[in-house]
């Protein structure tokens, strides 16, 4: 079976169909732009370059190539496989071979696994230029003492990751005065995962490294490179704070790409539920195993991962196949484990893998044949970045994008369109969130004194931080015009890049008084409360006791039959307002808001029949935090027009909070869980029903504001799955189950939702003909 | 993204805003802020604190700013403990080529040495660690002389180091106990920090905390100086700083005035006194 037998096949449906194609995009091959070598290349990187077979290079490399030679700063935005590192390798091993210790680089990678990666990939390169005199090595926990001190003294390539210049690099900076002395190039690899906390923090550490450079005299060129997503150029800005030139056309060759667009097959009508993606991939597998084409298919957790994988094999040694051509992948694999499957993959042994994301990134598989991604991944650029795994040279290749019963899933069956038109895809970060920045301020004044009127970046308000720190917190002293750091701790140990507060709760074993593992302390009180099953790596233990104010949680291992669920109630106040959007029918806001989420019970389910058998107490504090948020408050004449003063209409303003939450990602780039949506049938300080989408991070890194300015692309997106939806009055698709929000939630959502993008405002008899409309489709 | 203020930055860390008298930390606080917020009740309540009086020293006017120094000199044929201060001056090659397990250090005399121990704001290293003061000892003619410099505020750092790399230059080589390991690195540091040059790497260095362990280490239950001190050079303490207060002493002096740095320095004066009685001990003639 090869390619196009393989999408025919899928398309022509059949009892064993995984599902129905709902929709095919093919994107067209296209040819290579290819520029020759640049004239400013150093002889033997000439040499060593087109003994590896490249005689002339793609337009975007030659491109970037030439602005970091010019020292300009600059973003590189293309395709996965296209040949990115190559476009920065380049001018930094012609300024290294020019240069030597004056025209250093360091290079962060996200991962210790991609630098090391690209370590070997830049060791062959380097050797091929016979210039084995240079000092060219990771800087990691790994890394042994003998390779720290020769990097130190005389590194010209220093490939680490934020974490380790954070705590390690930055702090001891008077070890590495070779390193920032003669520091010319700051490469960043993989941009696009520099987002939410995890980037705001990024940002800090370059701000620190930027300034450790100043104090040393070296002003490096910047360079990032990142997958496709909407704002490559802003975000590289945010990151780096200097002006960058954004290279984006992409020169590399493709073949055709075929994109099938497969819905598992509806179980009951009524209540919209379909087979489960996870059930689809299954047959899928079982169409591939056995065909030439290698395949790759990308499950949403670990557990999926092993339990597709274990399916698999078990049909393999059904077919008669060997098992060993069909792995799996994840991050928690052991490196040679992992270095043996990449391997496999290049040379084609196994013909079908099973992971997690962590095949998303960088690591060399070669090219394979057809692309599953078992659920939508959550972002335009996961996507592409995973279909980017097939298609070799010209050949034809397939992503087959199996939805699951969600929203934001099925709204990506019925707008298939939606990831190839303008990217949407837009990284968010804020540096300025001021639990992250007076962080890293501390980390900085650690490592420099900070004088009177210095700048830190480009953040505001420095003056109030510094006094916070000197006055609040004890921990600088203002002396002669500067700001130094007084205290016993180092501070980079106490600041997590990927936490916001760095306040874990640590879970104890009881029995063998070790420690399980540790949950963030929000999650905690929905999570560790006494009582709660906590499930850990597929066994469940009971939480006997959660010590809150010492953050720990003691837990023993038992078998229970059922899991629990906490019951929460969520309240936002309004601290104040600051930016206001009036529409017909409603008027959007966007300000700082205080959450308080309150645990007060929780209900034991049985697993399988999902019956409720007990419930229990919670005794724990609310978890309050300030953060930013954007309000859609209903006018008063809609709220009567559509008879919302009533208590149960108003409930159904829930399930337009829950399809909003749905399609947040598809519009703004968040992790899971970044955004909740509150729906309020009459808020306090509104005196109006509101929706309330918040930022969930302490101080927010600027996704509020985001919303603000998208959100009514947002409803505009929710109204039209609303109207397509096939269910009845209600599903896990579209408003939630009917179940739960009631027979009228999907219809009165309907409602709501048109009147809001309405431009003039809505009377009654319009709103009573939209529900009849809404009721007779269904 | 509004600009943070101090009042946003104190609901953002839990940290109540000082006032007349603190309350309780409230159990949603982290431990950290707990910990920080108890140890800010118990300085509301407890007495106030007098301004500490340094012991009478100098105060250097150089042209890289003042220099607070205070010289003490000993006469070589006293004792520290038990031990006379002149052993250092008739040392045995062999055995000092046993001590460095290096055999060059046989011609060490004592008019070479700088006997040195630091004081610091912290074990972990790093640009934020501040030297705060030096203990320094050289032979010169018939006399031990202790030279103590100490940092009375952030600005006389530039004075103090220029000091210390004459002194490093003219006793090439640094005598210390654990400075092999730490001290030279914290003082590499604040010399890289003020973009100094100064020979504190130097290949010759003789740790004495070594020597110890390797001729001790067995017999003793432990080698800290404190037990070099009793067990070997009859040096018995009394109401001595530990030296894990250190750091607290000179940054509560930092801030206010309070922090008892008169004892740091005494602390720091035995121990300068302690080195050089212990190379004595160790490679004198006996």
């Amino acid at each position: 079976m090869d390619l196009s037998d393989f999408v025919r096949r899928l398309c022509s449906g059949g009892h064993d169909a995984p599902g129905t194609v709902d929709a095919i995009h093919t994107q067209s091959g296209r040819p290579a732009a290819m520029r020759p070598l640049p004239e400013w290349l150093h002889p033997d990187l000439v040499r060593a370059v087109q003994a590896r077979g490249i005689q002339e290079l793609y337009a975007h490399q030659r491109e970037c190539a030439d602005l970091l030679h010019e020292r300009r700063h600059a973003v590189i935005a293309t395709s996965t496989a296209s040949g990115k590192s190559l476009a920065y390798h380049l001018p930094v091993l012609d300024a290294v071979l020019r240069d030597g210790l004056d025209a250093r680089a360091l290079y962060l990678y996200p991962t210790k696994a991609l630098a090391r990666d690209q370590m070997a990939d830049l060791e062959r390169l380097l050797g091929a230029t016979g210039r084995s005199d240079l000092t060219v090595a990771v800087y990691d926990g790994d890394t042994p003492p003998p390779v720290r001190q020769a990097l130190r003294e005389h590194g010209v390539m220093v490939l680490t990751n934020p974490h380790m210049l954070h705590q390690g690099i930055l702090p001891n900076h008077t070890k590495w005065q070779g390193l920032f002395t003669g520091l010319r190039f700051v490469v960043v690899d993989e941009l696009h995962t520099l987002s939410g906390i995890y980037g705001s923090h990024v940002a800090n550490v370059l701000r620190r490294l930027r300034r450790i450079c100043r104090h040393y005299g070296s002003d490096p060129v910047f360079c990032g490179a990142s997958a496709t997503i909407g704002n490559a150029g802003e975000h590289a800005r945010r990151l780096f704070e200097v002006p960058v030139r954004v290279v984006d056309q992409d020169g590399s060759p493709r073949g055709e790409k075929h994109f099938l667009f497969v819905n598992p097959a509806v179980v009951s009508a009524a209540s919209g539920m379909r087979v489960p993606a996870s059930e689809a991939a299954r047959q899928l597998g079982g169409m591939l195993l056995g065909s030439e084409l290698q395949s790759i298919f990308f499950a949403r957790s670990r557990t999926q991962t092993e339990v597709l994988l274990k399916y698999l094999r078990d049909e393999a040694t059904a077919k008669k196949i060997d098992q060993e051509r069909v792995a799996g992948y994840r991050g928690g694999y052991l490196p040679n484990l992992r270095r043996s499957i990449e391997k496999g993959l290049r040379s084609g042994e196994i013909r079908t893998v099973v992971s997690t994301n962590a095949l998303e990134l960088g690591v060399d598989i070669g090219s394979l044949d057809v692309c599953v991604l078992v659920g939508y991944p959550g972002t335009v650029a996961s996507t592409f970045q995973r279909a980017g795994r097939v298609g070799r040279r010209s050949q034809p290749s397939a992503c087959v994008l199996l939805a699951r019963s969600s929203a934001m899933d099925q709204y990506l069956m019925q707008h298939p369109g939606y990831l190839f038109d303008a990217p949407r895809d837009a990284v968010s970060i804020d540096p300025d969130n001021a639990i992250i920045l007076t962080n890293h301020v501390r980390c900085a004044a650690f490592e420099l004194p900070i004088a009177d009127g210095e700048s830190f970046g480009e953040a505001p308000g420095l003056p109030d931080v510094l006094e916070f720190l000197a006055q609040d917190l004890g921990v600088l002293v203002h002396q002669a015009g500067r700001w130094h750091y007084a205290d016993r701790t180092y501070p980079a140990e106490g600041v997590s890049l990927t936490a916001a507060d760095m306040d874990n709760v640590t879970i104890q074993d009881v029995e063998r008084k070790t420690i399980l593992a540790e949950i963030d302390r929000p999650s905690a009180i929905t999570e560790v409360y006494q009582g709660a099953i906590y499930g850990h790596q597929g066994d469940t233990w009971l939480v006997e006791r959660f010590d809150f104010a010492d953050r720990r949680a003691f837990v023993r291992r038992i078998d229970a039959d059922y899991y629990t669920e906490a019951d929460t109630e969520t309240e936002v106040k309004v601290l104040h307002l600051d930016a206001e959007q009036r529409h017909a029918n409603y008027t959007a806001h966007r300000g700082e808001v205080h959450v308080s989420t309150l645990a007060k019970a929780f209900k034991k389910i049985k697993f399988y029949t999902r019956e409720n058998v007990g419930i229990g107490e919670i005794n724990l504090p609310p978890e309050e935090f300030e953060t930013e948020a954007c309000a859609l408050v209903l006018a008063p004449e809609t709220v009567a027009a559509l008879g919302l003063q009533k208590g149960g209409e108003a409930s159904c303003l829930q399930g337009v909070g829950e399809l909003l939450q749905g399609l947040v990602p598809l519009f703004v780039r968040v992790d899971p869980g970044d955004v909740r949506v509150l729906a309020e049938a009459r808020h306090p300080h509104f005196q109006a029903p509101a929706l309330i989408l918040y930022d969930r991070i302490p101080n927010g890194v600027g996704l509020a504001e985001r919303i603000f300015d998208v959100h009514r692309e947002i409803l505009a997106a929710a109204l039209r799955l609303v109207q397509k939806c096939a269910c009845r009055s209600g599903c896990p698709g579209c408003v939630g189950p009917q179940a739960s929000l009631g027979k009228r939630s999907k219809t009165v959502a309907r409602t709501i939702l048109a009147a809001m993008l309405a431009d003039r405002p809505v009377t009654r008899t319009e709103a009573e003909a939209e529900t009849e409309h809404g009721r007779a489709e269904a | 993204m509004v600009a943070p203020k101090r009042d946003g930055l104190r609901r953002a860390f839990r940290v109540a805003a000082p006032p007349d008298a603190p309350a309780p930390a409230p159990a949603t606080a982290s431990p950290a802020t707990r910990a920080f917020l108890q140890r800010r009740q118990q300085a509301f309540t407890a007495p106030p604190r007098q301004p500490v009086a340094l012991p009478a020293a100098d105060e250097l006017a150089t042209p890289n700013g003042t220099l607070w120094r205070r010289e003490l000199r000993y006469a070589l044929a006293s004792r520290h403990g038990t031990r006379p201060l002149g052993a250092c001056r008739s040392l045995v090659g062999e055995r000092l080529a046993a001590l460095a397990k290096d055999p060059a250090m046989a011609e060490l005399r004592a008019e070479q040495c700088l006997f040195l121990d630091t004081e610091t704001t912290g074990l972990a290293g790093g640009a934020g660690t501040i030297v705060f003061a030096y203990g320094l000892g050289f032979v010169r003619g018939d006399e031990l002389v202790v030279e103590q410099l100490f940092l009375r505020d952030f600005g006389e750092e530039p004075a103090m180091l220029r000091h210390l790399a004459e002194r490093l230059r003219e006793f090439p080589v640094p005598v210390t106990f654990v400075g092999k390991s730490y001290d030279r690195h914290r003082i590499a540091a604040r010399l890289a920090l003020h973009k100094l040059q100064a020979p504190v790497l130097t290949a010759r260095h003789l740790d004495l905390y070594h020597a110890v362990r390797r001729q001790f280490g067995k017999q003793w239950p432990d080698t800290r100086l404190a037990t070099v001190e009793q067990r070997l050079l009859g040096v018995h303490r009394t109401d001595d700083l530990p030296g894990s207060e250190a750091p607290a002493a000179f940054l509560d002096w930092i801030r206010d005035g309070t922090g008892p740095v008169d004892r740091v320095l005494e602390h720091n004066r035995l121990d300068v006194l302690s080195l050089v009685a212990l190379l004595g001990a160790l490679a004198g003639a006996s």
